[in-house]
């Protein structure tokens, strides 16, 4: 058994408002948002932490760090798929699986993946709300839908997570995004070389490189330092705290309220209906010690990220599936690297991952010159450990016996860290019926618990942006001075840990899972708070999003009808 | 997976993998100064085991008049270290942080001399579920209660501990010399002799000895890096220093975030790598830009 604390916050409370299933970006704002307004809110994560005094106002220490072995290598906060695999196929005539391991799994910790995230924190643009009046049926297979929640109703949250989780950016510097009302609360902070050097050939070919908004100090902000740019950042939890991340701000301020109280390595693996399947009752857990134990509340809210919420209501006997749509249009973003490797040292490795990026791929629906692509990322190399993975797979691949020279040589000439660039792009992924998560037939995890199955193929729809976007990132790449260049081929499973749909939310109950306040139809004291609620998934990365529309259905919980009442 | 990094998400995760030959490789004493080390027990192997491990970690990161290879960067003790994590409470596996003390915390005034204590010597406590996967994926799954979770849909998983210690065992036994003496050309067939997940087992933990922390028993005093013109952990100084006063940025010149290097490049190109950059190139269709 574990030697962390198990019980954040106030442990002396014993009746509950509230129970909050996980605890990352999706769980963090709602529990924030409760105990702001005086519920009482038990949050139940399957993690373990890895912050001390994240409930203690005297100080708060990371136990991250610059350290390969521990998050690279070692997967500190990554579900083992040797105990707890997915499994997956292409599509149903696959088989039962062709393949059982990592899924798509986002980090297992207190403060969910949003820790070792790097937190890039675009919003969504007002068209993205409204691709299917916009799209229709123009993509067959596609289920492109609106979302019930407009751009307009998400800006004052967006505003208030700006201010909130600390977000850097330059206002107006996306010539796509939608109307700010307020500054971020942060100027952008330093450039990274590689940006300016890209940047130069963006120049050239009359694309906008601006400064990626993200939830990254740039200078003192509420008690955590300025970003030190370590160059650690993409994978692995902020040492110092610069990262606002959901588990340093929202839930930290929760479990001081005294309101909140959070069990970690606490596992929920069923939630318990009434006779009639119109509310639930309880929730029960496997805890830190493998014993089973239930707990209660009077509402519940799902926020254990999509493929995990969609499993467990599967685990619940197929609840608040009346529509035949939970664990459907599971959405990922489709992502177009392409790698340039210079001549120069560009010391792509230090940084925050990602500093700037551009949107001019992103797209304008309709128009067949510009088809729906996504954000780009300009994103650095890596550590050292990670970077030898890159060549030692080169090598084994190339030859028939391990050159270790020429490994050495790789290494210290460092192509893949020191000279490298990767322009990833985050294409909007086209929602079908078909992609989704059930329970595999027979695989089971370390409890005897089913594990989620992912059907999962990629649409016309996405891979047509990327066929028409991936040679104008090669053509980016030379103008801007790089030697080689190439476009990483698409993994068959995703390796996205954009992870969005499941939950579907809109107002028709055949149709959708949840209602436009993320509550379930036909479950009047269960919401879901997560990026399961997304029908479409954007071409910008979605946790801004998540964590805005999570306040929003925090807001509803307290206020209904007047969600926006909470941010005052 | 990490959405912004280059890493696995580039080409090379699609290559599948062969099992990895030899090259010629010289044996190398064990590893040095253990002032960076976190103490866990390191008496798995036998001595002709340990110099056998060596030579062959050598294979992967070979060792040059003043270029050390892997035995000299630590490999052995590294590897050991994790076969061995057990042995020690909490087990030796992920180091704690925030810091290791080879960086100053700053001042706030833009710089700063001051270290911290070094955290990465202790490590971090298990949970039930982290304990359960690492125990199988050490000792194999058969070996573990409850190790065996999908018996006919999922081989069984056969730890590193049983897949290095009897690999070496079988290798010095049948070897007609110790293997550290053997020439380049026969370690490279005792090497080739080895089973495949044991080669692969090489490969994949050797580098992270190597350029991996100090504290986990490999890269002594970060000569791993230093080989590699690496910096290592820049926590708690980074590269962006905030002076809280004037309320700016500024950098550390010699290892400048925003603009080009000062010092020239220590190790350019070579047609080798040039070589292994335009054949990647050829097997993903790109292009050598002119
Ligand atoms: C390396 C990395 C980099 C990323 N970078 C970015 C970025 O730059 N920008 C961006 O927008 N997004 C990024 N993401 C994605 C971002 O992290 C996710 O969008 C976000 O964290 C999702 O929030 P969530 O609450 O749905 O899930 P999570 O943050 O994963 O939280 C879910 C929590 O629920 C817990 N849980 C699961 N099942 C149960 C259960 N049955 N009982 C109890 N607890 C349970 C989990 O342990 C987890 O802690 C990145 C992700 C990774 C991994
Ligand atoms: S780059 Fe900045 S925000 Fe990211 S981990 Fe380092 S200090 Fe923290």
């Amino acid at each position: 058994m574990s030697g962390n604390k198990t019980v954040l916050g106030n442990a002396s409370l014993a009746a509950f408002d509230v129970i909050v299933i996980g605890s990352g970006a999706g769980g963090a704002p709602v529990v924030d948002v409760l105990t702001r307004f005086g519920k009482k809110v038990l949050v139940l994560e399957a993690g373990a932490n890895h912050f001390d005094g994240l409930d203690d106002p005297r100080g708060l220490v990371s136990r991250f760090s610059n350290d390969e072995v521990k998050q690279y290598s070692r997967g500190l906060i990554s579900p083992d798929s040797y105990v707890e695999p997915r499994t997956f196929r292409p599509n149903e005539g696959a088989g039962d699986r062709t393949f059982v391991g990592d899924v798509n799994s986002l980090a297992k910790t207190v403060g969910g993946a949003g820790v070792h995230a790097d937190l890039k924190m675009p919003r969504f643009a007002p068209k993205d709300f409204q691709l299917g009046t916009l799209l229709g049926d123009t993509f067959a297979g596609a289920s492109f839908a609106d979302w019930p929640v407009a751009y307009d109703m998400l800006e004052p949250f967006y505003a208030y997570v700006e201010q909130t989780l600390g977000i850097q950016g330059q206002r107006g510097s996306d010539p796509y995004a939608g109307p700010m009302k307020a500054d971020y609360p942060m100027a952008p902070g330093n450039k990274m070389y590689v940006a300016s050097r890209i940047e130069d050939g963006a120049n050239k070919l009359g694309i906008n490189v601006f400064p990626y908004p993200s939830a990254v100090n740039s200078r003192p902000y509420q008690g955590r330092p300025a970003c030190v740019d370590c160059g650690f950042c993409s994978g692995y939890g902020c040492p110092s705290n610069a990262k606002g991340s959901p588990a340093v701000t929202m839930l930290r301020r929760a479990l001081l309220s005294q309101l909140c109280q959070l069990q970690c390595e606490t596992r929920v693996v069923k939630l318990l209906a009434n006779g009639a399947g119109t509310r639930i009752d309880g929730v029960e857990c496997i805890g830190p010690d493998g014993k089973r134990v239930t707990f209660r509340a009077d509402q519940y809210v799902l926020a254990a990220s999509p493929i995990e919420d969609a499993r467990l209501l599967l685990l619940s006997g197929n609840l608040g599936n009346a529509s035949g749509m939970v664990g459907r249009c599971l959405t990922f973003h489709l992502q177009t690297v392409a790698v340039g490797i210079f001549e120069d040292r560009l010391h792509s490795h230090r940084g925050k991952a990602v500093s700037h990026g551009f949107s001019d791929f992103r797209g304008v629906p309709m128009d067949p010159t510009k088809p729906l692509g996504g954000i780009v990322e300009i994103s650095g190399g890596p550590g050292a450990v990670e970077e030898a993975t890159f060549y030692a797979r080169i090598l084994t691949t190339l030859g028939q016996q391990f050159d270790g020279v020429r490994f050495k040589r790789l290494m210290q000439q460092s192509p893949g860290r020191e000279r490298i660039v990767a322009l990833v792009m985050q294409a909007e992924d086209a929602p079908q019926l078909t992609n989704r998560v059930d329970l595999d037939p027979a695989v089971k995890d370390l409890d005897g618990l089913p594990v989620p199955r992912i059907t999962y193929s990629s649409h016309k729809f996405e891979l047509g942006a990327r066929d028409f976007y991936a040679p104008k990132l090669m053509s980016l790449l030379q103008a801007s001075g790089a030697k080689y260049g190439f476009v990483a081929p698409i993994d068959e499973i995703s390796a996205s840990a954009h992870v969005m749909g499941t939950l579907r939310s809109g107002s028709d109950p055949r149709t959708s899972v949840t209602n436009p306040e993320g509550r379930f139809h036909g479950l009047e004291n269960l919401y879901a708070s997560d990026g399961s609620l997304f029908p479409t998934s954007s071409g910008y990365n979605p946790t801004h999003t998540l964590v805005s529309l999570a306040t929003r259905v925090a807001g509803d919980m307290v206020f209904p009808g007047s969600p926006e009442r909470v941010l005052a | 997976m990490k959405p912004s990094k280059v890493s696995r998400r580039a080409v090379l995760k699609v290559l599948v993998a062969t099992a990895p030959g030899t090259v010629a490789s010289m044996a190398l004493p064990g590893c040095s100064s253990d002032e960076d080390r976190a103490e866990t027990a390191r008496d798995f192997f036998t001595d002709p085991e340990r110099r056998a491990l060596g030579a062959l970690a050598n294979i992967i990161v070979p060792s040059e008049p003043g270029a050390p290879g892997a035995a000299e960067l630590g490999a052995t003790a590294y590897i050991e270290r994790l076969l061995t994590a057990f042995d020690v409470d909490p087990p030796a596996l992920f180091a704690d942080g925030p810091f290791s003390g080879r960086q100053p915390l700053p001042d706030g005034k833009g710089g700063g001399d001051a270290l911290p204590p070094n955290d990465f010597l202790r490590f971090r406590p298990l949970d039930r579920v982290t304990e359960k996967a690492w125990r199988i994926r050490l000792y194999g799954s058969k070996a573990v209660d409850g190790g065996t979770l999908n018996e006919g849909l999922v081989a069984p998983v056969v730890g590193l501990r049983n897949l290095f210690k009897e690999g070496l065992r079988a290798a010095v036994a049948e070897a007609k010399a110790p293997i550290e003496t053997l020439s380049p050309e026969g370690l490279h067939d005792v090497f080739a002799g080895l089973d495949s997940e044991l080669q692969k087992a090489f490969v994949e933990l050797v580098p992270q000895a190597v350029w991996g922390a100090p504290e986990y028993g490999g890269n002594p005093g970060g000569a791993g890096w230093k080989l590699v013109h690496f910096e290592g952990d820049s926590q708690p100084l980074g590269y962006s220093l905030f002076d809280e006063g004037a309320g700016v940025y500024h950098e550390r010149p010699e290892f400048p975030m925003s603009t080009k290097d000062p010092a020239p490049d220590p190790a350019p190109l070579d047609d080798g790598t040039r070589a292994v950059m335009a054949q990647v190139v050829v097997f993903t269709n790109g292009k050598v830009f002119p």
